[in-house]
């Protein structure tokens, strides 16, 4: 019902009762009339009026027969005159006359009359002899009185009429009006029974369709596929829908009436139930009610208990709460969900015991293929003739390309499984760089390339990522770079596309200046077992499978790699990553030699807010062997200088924020860990004031700005013997840099060694030497989690017999740390250590070749 | 034949002042010894006159029986009391054996009553106006009142033209 209607019902309305109002005003007037009319407050008035003249003329005509001396007539006249008297005085004083006295000519006429009658009183009253002798004077008046009585009766007449027409026109208003407002009532009437017809006309189509709904809710509710179950708020099923027969076993007459609880509810849950629905009733908390989806046990009518899905929701009706729920058997759903976990369960641990066999078979596969390398190493440089050296050659290659194989389709297959989890780690790309251009040192010189690597400056210093796995990638683009180029450049490059928070996407490319690859191979390289045909000799040591699990890695990393053409004619491999950046100063991990316990001369925190300064101080320092912290201002000096004990801070003055000279004076004071750090300051230009001033604020040296190495190696060496007891090993100093190989050998051990035992078993020792640490430092290389830890300790422990008889301090010592390592964790040593001493090893190893050549 | 009930219902009527005195019932009515006020001719069975009409002077009608009618008139001014002799006491003296009855006036004003007509019942044949007899001046010296004030049905024109004056005869008709 719209507000319009309902405005015009109440102005109908309105108009009704007023119309009603009149109406029975009018008929209260209409009966006010009928009693009006019931009683009449006069006479006959036409016949009074009109008799008023009657018996005049009577008393006339008895006035001249009283001529006549009749006793009779005398009575006769008296009589006659009483008549017209009491006539008269009817006229007088009778109500209905009432409205003659005011007419004026009533007035004159009626005076006269009076006049007459006053006069005739004592006449007729008195004696008969002086009436008739009054009589001859009495006639006269009479006759005289013609007129007025005339004139009265007919004025009467007049005024009579003229009242009973304006009573009959009032009657007949009335009549009219009455007439008029009860049409109109009528009308009103008829037109409140049409709207009453269309309202009921009205109603019924609702209720038509109210009940159109219902059977359409009617008809939901009963094809529904889950139960719908209705209950008031004692428990009693009011509803229950054809589902519910079948999914409860209860058929809708047992059901109807009955408590949910009995019927439905399991047996233990009664109480728990009872309690919820009661503590809802009284407090209105909604547990279950109109919460969504619940999944609950249920029973049936065989007393099978079975879950179900449900949803219940309240309504508060007219007649109390009603609570209705939906429910569904989810037994199947149950069941396929355990059968699929099953299944699931059972696939990974079939995906589990197949990399257990991966595992076992590379450990299998791998170490009777490395006694095989091995044994051709050791048969290399047991003095082959030139047939026997292409044979062992020949083997080489071939073994080689096994273990290739093998590892590849190792590496694939553990990519493929999941077996190979990312692990990533904060790196600094740029060590990363270096690493991977030196491991690959030998192919580019063999091809006659060049190699670079660019980080631009944009590039975050520390960034999270697996950096074995990153290595791998980088590894074979530079290898296949070097494999497909020859005399030309190969420049590995990152840049940083992005940057939001806390995460940049990194472009890593290697582009080569080589043969190239045609577009339409551009895809298909990444295939597996795909090789491309190259016009040069090339290295018949690929599978096929290295960019296939290139791709697979970076793909797991969640990046992309394509290849494109490059300006410079040969082959682009970019990749692009979004690696988060690592909060945490970067610990030198994999790609720097350094670490913080091990064979550091001295560990150094270096402050320095300029990229480019920063980069060639810290190739400097670590030239010089020793372990560097980067710290980027005042701020994180400070913080990194509370956290870890350095031996020395080179303090650059001039950074934003907190500069140098603050920064130092924060670290000076309190109990930090490197309050009493030697400190030198670094700047581009220092007046002696300043000098001074440094100096108060805990700079004891200070180096000018462009740094000259030889000057940072006189200020290292002043703080180098405050090395300390902390570090192991090595009395020997840099086991980096142009003159410190000669110091991994002793020669003086050497001679002693060598006259011992005479130059031919000094020799073979040698020999035997440079073989034990070719395959150490080859087993330091591989991948860790491929092998169990004992065999390459115990060779270790071996080389490390040799090392010491022999005199190679560097190389004893560290071997020693690798053993203390794997006997104090009983797990493979630490990445940084192993490739610290397979790198000793090597280069130990080298000199010792010298050593031999020489001889 | 004649009205008993009226009486009975005139206790329950306003303004009416009802005095009973019972009438002498007699077969053979007295002879007036007065001036004769009223005569009463027609279908009676108890005269006084050869000619078979009743005559009554005042103290005949007296002797019938005596009504008090306090009321207001539309002839007179405010209440007065008429005293006289219900009419229907009269017609049971007189024995009436008509229905309608022809009343007279001095100047020959007739009018026709129905005896039967309850409204009869009340009428009264007064010859007392306010204790005092009525000259024909005053409309007397008999008229025929009605108790105007108790009812409606007295102050209609029909009433009101029954209500004689200067009353002489009443002819009993069947």
């Amino acid at each position: 019902m719209s507000a319009e209607t309902n405005y015009g019902l109440v102005a109908f309305a309105a108009g009704t009762v007023l119309t009603i109002g009149l109406t029975a005003l009018l008929w209260l007037d209409v009966m006010r009339r009928i009693d009006e009319l019931a009683v009449t407050r006069s006479d006959n008035t036409q016949w009074t009026i009109s008799q008023l003249e009657v018996d005049y003329l009577r008393l006339a005509l008895a006035v001249r027969d009283s001529s006549v001396a009749e006793a009779s007539a005398a009575d006769h006249l008296r009589e006659r005159f009483d008549i017209f008297y009491s006539r008269w005085r009817t006229l007088g004083r009778a109500e209905a006359y009432r409205l003659l006295p005011e007419d004026p000519d009533y007035q004159n006429a009626a005076q006269e009359i009076d006049r007459f009658l006053d006069q005739g009183v004592p006449l007729i009253d008195g004696p008969e002899a002086a009436l008739r002798a009054a009589l001859p004077a009495f006639r006269a008046e009479i006759a005289r009185l013609h007129e007025p009585v005339r004139a009265i009766a007919l004025r009467g007449v007049d005024i009579f009429a003229e009242v009973s027409d304006r009573q009959r026109g009032e009657i007949v208003t009335l009549i009219l009006r009455t007439s008029l407002v009860t049409g109109l009532l009528l009308i009103v009437l008829a037109i409140a029974a049409f709207l009453m017809i269309d309202a009921g006309r009205r109603a019924r189509l609702a209720a038509r369709q109210l009940e159109k709904v219902n059977r359409s809710l009617a008809m939901i509710v009963d094809t529904s596929l889950d139960a719908i179950v209705v209950a008031d708020e004692t428990g009693v099923v009011r509803v229950y829908n054809p589902a519910a027969e079948t999914i409860f076993g209860w058929s809708r007459d047992e059901a109807i009436g009955q408590p949910m609880t009995r019927l439905m509810i399991p047996g233990r849950h009664h109480a728990a139930h009872e309690a919820g629905m009661k503590r809802f009733l009284e407090t209105g908390e909604k547990t279950v009610i109109d919460t969504g989806r619940v999944q609950l046990d249920a029973r049936h009518k065989s007393g099978r208990i079975f879950p179900v899905e449900l949803s219940i929701t309240h309504e508060h009706t007219d007649e109390g709460h009603i609570f209705v729920s939906f429910l569904r058997d989810i037994t199947h759903r149950r069941r396929a969900e355990d059968d699929l976990k099953t299944a699931r369960d059972e696939a990974l641990a079939g995906a589990r015991k197949k990399s257990e066999f991966l595992a076992v078979m590379s450990h299998e596969i791998r170490t009777p293929l490395n006694g095989i390398l091995g044994s051709l190493d050791l048969l290399e440089d047991s003095g082959l003739d030139a047939e026997q050296m292409r044979l062992a050659t020949t083997m080489r290659a071939s073994g080689d390309i096994l273990l290739n194989h093998v590892n590849d389709v190792l590496s694939l297959t553990r990519l493929e499984t999941g077996a190979a989890a990312l692990t990533p780690e904060p790196v600094d790309l740029r060590g990363l760089f270096d690493q991977i251009l030196e491991s690959q040192s030998a192919g580019a010189d063999r091809a006659g390339n060049r190699m670079v690597a660019v980080i631009s400056d944009d590039v975050p210093r520390v960034l999270s990522v697996d950096p074995r796995r990153l290595s791998q990638v980088l590894l074979n683009l530079v290898g296949n770079a070097n494999k497909f180029t020859s005399d030309g450049e190969i420049v590995l490059s990152a840049q940083c596309i992005d940057r939001t928070d806390g995460t940049a996407r990194i472009a890593i490319s290697v582009a080569d200046t080589g043969v190239g690859i045609a577009a339409e191979e551009r895809e298909r390289v990444f295939e597996d077992f795909v090789m491309l045909d190259s016009s040069y000799d090339r290295n018949a040591d690929g599978t096929g499978l290295g960019l296939g699990i290139a791709r697979r890695i970076v793909q797991a990393m969640g990046g992309t790699i394509d290849v494109r053409d490059s300006e410079t004619g040969g082959a682009t491999f970019r990749i692009e990553l979004a690696l988060e950046i690592a909060s945490a100063p970067v610990q030198p991990s994999a790609g720097t030699d350094v670490v913080s316990d091990g064979a550091c001369p001295l560990s150094i925190l270096m402050v320095e807010d300029n990229d480019i300064n920063r980069h060639v101080l810290r190739a400097m320092l670590e030239r010089e062997g020793h372990c560097v912290v980067e710290a980027v201002d005042g701020h994180a000096a400070v913080s990194m200088a509370a956290r870890q004990r350095f031996d020395l801070i080179l303090m650059d003055i001039s950074m934003p924020g907190v500069n140098g000279v603050e920064a130092a004076r924060l670290v000076r004071e309190g109990d930090g860990l490197n309050a009493r750090t030697p400190m030198v300051a670094t700047t581009a230009h220092a007046l002696p004031e300043e000098i001074e001033s440094f100096r108060k604020n805990g700079m004891a040296r200070t180096l000018t700005k462009p740094i000259a190495r030889d000057a940072l190696r006189a200020v290292l060496a002043e703080y180098a013997p405050q090395r300390g007891q902390k570090r192991q090993v090595k009395d020997g100093k840099d086991d980096h840099g142009p003159d410190a190989k000669r110091d991994l050998l002793d020669f003086e051990s050497l001679a002693i060694v060598s006259e011992t035992l005479g130059q031919d078993r000094f020799q073979k020792l040698l020999e035997q030497f440079i073989r034990l640490a070719t395959a150490l430092e080859a087993r330091l290389r591989d991948d860790p989690t491929l092998f169990e830890p004992e065999t390459m300790i115990a060779d270790a422990h071996q080389l490390a017999g040799a090392a010491g008889t022999l005199g190679f301090p560097v190389l004893h010592g560290l071997l020693e740390e690798l053993e203390t390592s794997f006997k104090r964790t009983g797990k493979h040593p630490e990445e940084t250590l192993r490739a610290q001493v397979a790198r000793i090893c090597r280069n130990t190893r080298d000199e010792v070749n010298d050593l031999l050549e020489e001889t | 034949m004649m009205i008993l009930l009226g009486r009975t219902a005139a206790a329950a009527i306003l303004g009416v002042n009802v005095v009973m005195t019972h009438a002498a019932s007699a077969d053979h009515l007295p002879e007036p010894q007065g001036k004769i006020l009223l005569t009463v001719i027609g279908a009676i069975s108890h005269a006084n006159r050869q000619d078979g009409a009743a005559v009554f002077d005042r103290s005949l009608l007296e002797d019938i029986g005596t009504e008090r009618v306090q009321t207001t008139t539309i002839w007179t001014q405010g209440i007065q009391t008429f005293t006289g002799v219900p009419l229907d006491a009269l017609l049971d003296t007189v024995g009436a054996e008509g229905d309608t009855l022809r009343a007279v006036a001095l100047n020959d004003y007739a009018i026709e009553i129905s005896a039967s007509d309850p409204v009869q019942g009340e009428a009264i044949i007064a010859y007392e106006l306010g204790g005092a007899p009525m000259s024909v001046r005053d409309k007397g010296p008999l008229w025929i009142i009605y108790p105007y004030d108790s009812s409606p049905d007295y102050q209609t024109e029909q009433i009101y033209a029954r209500s004689i004056w200067q009353l002489v005869s009443i002819e009993v008709h069947p």
